[in-house]
């Protein structure tokens, strides 16, 4: 066990690692189950998190690399009673079918929303590649995020 | 990845004291995107190297310095005259990975279908390492064996040189793949200049569908000094072919892995000379 | 029922609410069986073979009991339990042999993950290694290796199945309509073709997992990320010989089951580690690469169609023969292959038709229900042939489509006659063929080809599916007032992101006459207290469940007349209520409000009356029958869904690459409860439907280990995937016995996606595809008239992205 702090949810606080830890690990150990685990090789974004204010997979960084950073997780963003736009719109446009892979794409697309408020539907396509959802085709979760853009009367609405 | 401790480090000095102190145990870590194919299991120490002010992206008069551990996400942004790297980042896997990932990361362990060191190739980059010397090796010397075969104990590739592209230059870039998110199964990337209509220089790199990314230099051969017509360009690849070891990824076939490359081939070679004229055009 | 409530009387039916427990999902908030923890809880690994085929000499655990923090080590030699839905052919644990790459022969339950798995890496087995069967059409050979030597001696289910001992051959089924060999000499055309498609994995993003508690006087509690509880419990009640009810199914929140969760997967090893533990919680969650070979796949299908046409395109006789490759245990996968012969034929008319549809046994990951349940696989080759037969006779495919779609009049294969409320496939054809703009490019198109140098090419294709499902299938539903006067729904059937639960909500609401808001559906179910489902599968939810619902809703406003009627001294007839209340139609101001009697009446002295407010809702499948083993012939569906799709696809005649430019969809889907949900269906199973189209399979090497088990090796469409257009429409006949005229639509959208595919690369640049997935060589060896590559069992390991063998050789 080592020790080592970083912002988490935007509080300073301190954890007692192992080396080999990875961040899923650390963060699920804590109570924190809304990162989840789809398949421990970085390739389905289901345990999608916010380092620096960019999303990165938890389940290939370690935790000592979060060391010093800012991690957001789903947990930080919004609440039943105070849901962010993004959790608002997705629950509107039908966009969460099994819920699994949502945690992430949440996490993902509010990193770009932070980013560029304006964002258009070729960076919602591009910055949501590495979420893998096998249920809802996509389609829709495109639509709700189109709509919490600045862009989106701009741009017209989803078809 | 079997850690036993960790090191964070803040600075280049700290680092390679440590890497020097610990030598076969050390991992670097940057990005962490490398583990996943990783399969050692001895007792290792991670240095975490993400921390050394080499995250960044310098204008260096006749070139782009980028610091090894600058992400992807990064080329992908970053946006500057002579500048067509964020072509590469934006075919590369997927946008967590991309803003893990580091240009340090992907070029010093090649694989197969690596795609950084195609365009690394065809741009004549250069890289540089930080040893007790500062050491600069061409893209060619170092992709000739497995880089980090490079890289003693306390060296770290510190930076990668990428010449600026001249104003009458152009660059075609293709990476063949069976879902927008997969690896490579064949990557071309070509770099041309154009002189009073012909071509002053042509460099075309290839891999994927090759054991190891490899300079064309045949192709290259015969097209400099000549006028870039589309005949021409599929003449120089069809000539320029012997000697090449083809091999399929993915349960693509080598017959295969061959014809789309050299389709490829041709088309980015196009796409280059399309650029750099039209990019001349627009000079005059 | 009330299939004909005309749509101005309906308030929830027909609308899109948005999905109950959207915000749970969207918070983390949503707890998930990975999620759940337990005091004294221990963690499992499983020790796999390495091999297909191979005797287990020996087992030595004695490393791994030895490393601290280890509680339980378990193999297959010290379990007696054998397992099958159908068949009863798998041990919890390999014993004696193993009989696919993948299979587990040894488990550990420990302290922490890292200690089971360390104990897992000191389990030493030998093997004698065989020689693996691993194609349907080796196994079936008379000399072939017996993937089970003893298939004799295991049990099944007798009515619907027969296994043929001393073989590969689980079950063969036929079907005999009219003379195939007589209508072959009579049509001016005969055309036969062969098609292929190799297993696939179903891929919901949460891997298996579960976790079982072994208490004391035997009794088990079981929480699993299982589709269908209640299936759970009882095969585990019979594989241990213990009661029932000594036997707990908890089912929380499932993160995407499409099949692969259906029947029975981890609970039974978990439970026996958890036995040996002492009895503390056993948890074990499957690695990605276990989901991929120690968790069951979709069949692979090579079939055989031989088809006689007239001049003027009518099918007179069709003759298929279908080897599904049920892998190493039957599982699910005799009944999908039993589905696929009685639906073989696809929506049409065919007067004389044979089919011989075997599952096979192999030596590779066994087999199970996968959205479509075969349907995919076999419209993969029966709606390739139907384009390939009408260019062979030169008429334009949806006109040969047209000519023989199932029509009201027609019959099926196994003698079920067409009615005008079976549902509408020539509308569902028509839809997309205009969506589409069939026939012809728009001048925008002709300027894109122009443009890119590819060919755009359009098709369509057509699918059937009912559910298949044991014809006495059964489902309930309880409806409990709560003190407020809001409604909780008890059911086990499970909701896995498919929506049902909403669309019961609005059923609830609709018959109740109640806000949505006040009907509640039980999220996680249970066993011990919510009432019996058969099964989440099928596309049978919706009209099973979905009709117990209106039956437990009536139920209780019933049981709450009654009341009522006491209190108010008025008939039942004379009442009426609204969302408040019960009153008296004549004299609306006399009334009792629900609230009053949710839980039992009190007048004012303390005298009670009525108890708490039940509805209870059974529905049973009725009217259909087991098919007759010789002829196929009978009733087995409860309802038919047809749909098709249309497709655009460009290709680049130089390389075989595509891109599909739109597809559009549609489905008879009786009546869309809820629009909203239709629509996800639609378009989540098309695009699934296009993953197994264009690059997912399953690959092996020659000794049948599977090579690309990970999201490395193994891809499945991304955002960026997406066809540039997407559509989905629905068409409505109603189904007389549907909730509100509904019928099921959760596997259809999946179906006959490739086969739309292959036909539109076919008019786009006229090559004959017959293997799925269709991979850029696949259509450029096609085009170059090159053997077609089948390397789904490869001589040499193709470069697997995370082994990178060459990386290797450079260093």
């Amino acid at each position: 066990m080592k020790k080592i702090e970083f912002t988490l949810n935007g509080a300073l606080r301190q954890f007692d690692i192992e080396p080999d830890e990875t961040l899923i690990d650390l963060l699920r150990r804590i109570g924190l189950t809304g990162t989840k685990r789809g398949c421990d090789t970085g390739m389905c974004g289901s345990c999608a998190v916010v380092m620096d204010g960019r999303a990165v997979n938890a389940c290939i960084l370690f935790a000592f690399q979060a060391a010093g950073r800012t991690i957001d997780t789903i947990e930080g963003v919004g609440d039943f009673d105070q849901p962010h736009p993004l959790q608002v719109a997705m629950a509107d446009a039908g966009a969460v079918q099994c819920g699994f892979c949502t945690p992430g794409i949440v996490m993902t697309a509010k990193a770009l929303l932070d980013e560029k408020p304006d964002a258009d539907e070729e960076d919602f396509r591009q910055h949501l590649d590495g979420n893998l959802c096998r249920c809802t085709g996509y389609v829709k979760i495109k639509e709700a995020l189109l709509s919490c853009s600045a862009n989106a009367t701009a741009s017209g609405e989803a078809s | 990845m079997n850690y036993v401790d960790f090191k964070i480090p803040t600075s280049l000095a700290e680092a390679r004291a440590i890497l020097t102190e610990l030598g076969d145990q050390a991992m670097p870590v940057a990005g962490s995107t490398l583990h996943v194919f990783l399969r050692d299991e001895s007792p290792k120490v991670g240095v975490d190297i993400s921390r050394l002010g080499l995250g960044e992206i310098a204008d260096a008069g006749d070139h782009y310095a980028i610091g090894a551990t600058t992400t992807v996400a990064d080329l992908h942004a970053f946006s500057a005259p002579g500048w067509v790297l964020n072509r590469v980042a934006e075919a590369f896997v997927t946008q967590p990975i991309r803003n893990m990932a580091t240009v340090g990361g992907s070029v010093v362990r090649v694989f197969p279908w690596s795609d950084w060191p195609i365009p690394l190739l065809a741009l004549d980059a250069e890289f540089v390492i930080t040893g007790d010397q500062e050491r600069v090796m061409s893209a060619k010397d170092f992709f000739a064996r497995q880089p980090f075969h490079h890289l003693q104990p306390g060296d770290i590739l510190t930076s990668v040189r990428v010449p600026k592209m001249p104003a009458n230059a152009g660059f075609g870039y293709f990476k063949e793949r069976r879902t927008t998110t997969d690896f490579s199964r064949c990557t071309v990337a070509a770099c041309v200049s154009i002189e009073e209509g012909t071509l002053a220089d042509a460099r075309i790199a290839i891999g994927a569908a090759v054991p190891m990314p490899i300079r064309m230099g045949a192709v290259e051969e015969a097209l400099k000094g000549a006028k870039p017509s589309a005949a021409k360009i599929e003449t120089a690849v069809l000539n320029g072919l012997e000697g090449v070891r083809w091999k399929g990824l993915h349960g693509i076939s080598d017959d295969y892995a061959r014809h789309l490359t050299v389709v490829r081939m041709v088309d980015a070679l196009q796409a280059a000379c399309d650029e750099a004229t039209a990019q001349t055009g627009e000079q005059k | 029922m009330y299939h004909d409530a005309s749509p101005e009387s309906l308030r929830y039916v027909g609308q899109g609410p948005a999905r109950l427990e959207s915000k749970q999902k969207l918070t983390g908030q949503a707890t998930y069986v990975a999620d759940m923890a337990m005091s004294g809880m221990l963690h499992a690994r499983v020790k796999t073979s390495p091999h297909a085929r191979a005797r287990i000499i020996k087992i030595d655990t004695s490393k791994a009991e030895a490393l601290p923090g280890v509680r339980a080590v378990v193999t297959g030699e010290e379990l007696d339990y054998r397992l099958g839905l159908y068949v009863v052919d798998k041990y919890i644990l390999a014993k004696g042999e193993v009989r696919h790459y993948g299979e587990a022969v040894a488990a550990v339950a420990a302290d922490s993950v890292v200690i089971a798995e360390k104990a897992v890496q000191l389990i030493e087995v030998e093997y004698e290694v065989l020689t693996p069967v691993l194609q349907p059409l080796d196994a079936i050979k008379e000399d072939a290796p017996l993937v089970h030597a003893d298939l004799g001696s295991y049990d099944y289910f007798k009515p619907a199945f027969t296994p043929q001992p001393g073989t590969n051959i689980v079950n063969h089924n036929k079907i005999r309509k009219g003379d195939v060999e007589k209508a072959f000499t009579e049509a001016d055309y005969v055309i036969e073709r062969f098609y292929t498609n190799p297993s696939v994995q179903h891929v919901p993003i949460e891997t298996h997992v579960s976790i079982a508690k072994w208490g004391t006087d035997d009794q088990i509690t079981i929480w699993s990320a299982a589709q269908s509880p209640h299936t759970v419990k009882n095969l585990f009640a019979v594989a241990f010989k213990i009661p029932h009810r000594n036997v707990r199914v908890q089912v929380p929140y499932i993160g995407g089951g499409f099949g692969g969760k259906a029947g029975i997967g981890l609970e039974p090893l978990v439970a026996v580690l958890s036995r040996k533990a002492g009895g503390r919680p056993v948890r074990l969650q499957a690695t990605r690469e276990e989901e991929f070979s120690l968790l069951p796949c979709r069949s692979g299908l090579q079939q055989r169609i031989k088809t006689g046409v007239s001049a003027d395109g009518r099918i007179l006789a069709q003759q298929m023969t279908q080897y599904w490759d049920a892998g190493a245990y039957a599982d699910y996968a005799v009944n999908v292959q039993r589905a696929a012969s009685y639906s073989g034929s696809g929506p049409y008319e065919i007067p004389n038709c044979w089919v011989d549809s075997y599952a096979l046994y192999t030596n590779k990951p066994y087999s199970t229900a996968y959205r479509g349940f075969g349907h995919v696989e076999f419209h993969w080759g029966i709606e390739r042939h139907m384009e390939l037969v009408a260019s062979a006779i030169d008429m334009d495919p949806l006109e040969f489509r047209l000519k023989n779609l199932l029509r009201p009049g027609s019959r099926t294969i196994t003698g079920e006659e067409i009615t005008p409320h079976t549902g509408n496939v020539i509308k569902c054809v028509e839809t997309v063929a205009e969506s589409i703009g069939y026939g012809k490019l728009t001048d925008e198109e002709k300027e894109r080809e122009q443009r890119t140098g590819r060919k755009i090419g359009k098709a369509v294709a057509a699918l059937q599916k009912a559910p298949a499902m044991p014809p006495f299938t059964a489902a309930s539903v309880v409806a409990k007032m709560n003190q407020d006067g809001t409604v909780t729904l008890n059911v086990s059937l499970t909701d896995m992101g498919q929506g049902t639960y909403t669309s019961l909500a609005q059923l609830a609401a609709e018959r109740l006459k109640f806000p949505l808001e006040k009907v509640h559906v039980a999220f996680e179910t249970d066993t011990d207290r919510d009432p019996y489902d058969w099964q989440t599968v099928a596309s049978k939810g919706l009209m099973l469940s979905g009709n117990a619902t209106i039956l437990a809703a009536e139920d209780l406003l019933k049981n709450a007349y009654e009341v009522a009627s006491q209190i108010l001294r008025a008939t039942a007839h004379d009442m009426d209520h609204d969302d408040e209340k019960i009153f008296i139609k004549h004299h609306p101001g006399r009334s009792i409000s629900f609230k009053e009697i949710a839980v039992g009446y009190a007048y004012p002295d303390g005298n009670g009356i009525g108890g708490p407010l039940i509805g209870v809702g059974r529905y049973i499948a009725q009217g259909l029958g087991h098919i007759d083993k010789e002829t196929g012939q009978g009733l087995p569906a409860l309802d038919w869904t047809y749909g098709a799709h249309g497709m655009v696809v460009e290709a680049d005649p130089e390389t075989g690459e595509y891109t599909i430019l739109k597809i559009a969809s549609a489905f008879d889907v009786g009546k869309a409860i809820n629009t909203g949900l239709v629509r996800g269906q639609a378009i989540g199973g098309m695009l699934q439907g296009l993953g197994t189209a264009f690059c997912e399979g399953y690959i092996f090497d020659e000794q049948g280990r599977l090579l690309n088990p990970s999201f490395t090796d193994n891809k499945i469409p991304t955002a960026m995937d997406l066809p540039l257009e997407v559509d989905a429409y629905v068409v409505e006949t109603a189904q007389i016995d549907g909730p509100y005229g509904a019928r099921g639509v959760g596997e259809h959208s999946m179906i006959s996606v490739c086969s739309a595919l292959g036909n539109a690369l076919q008019q786009a640049v006229g090559v004959e595809l017959t293997h799925m997935p269709m991979r850029f060589e696949d259509v450029w060896r096609a085009l170059n008239n090159k053997t077609p590559i089948d390397n789904w069992i490869t001589k040499s390991p193709v470069g697997s992205c995370r082994s990178a063998p060459e990386l290797r050789r450079h260093e």
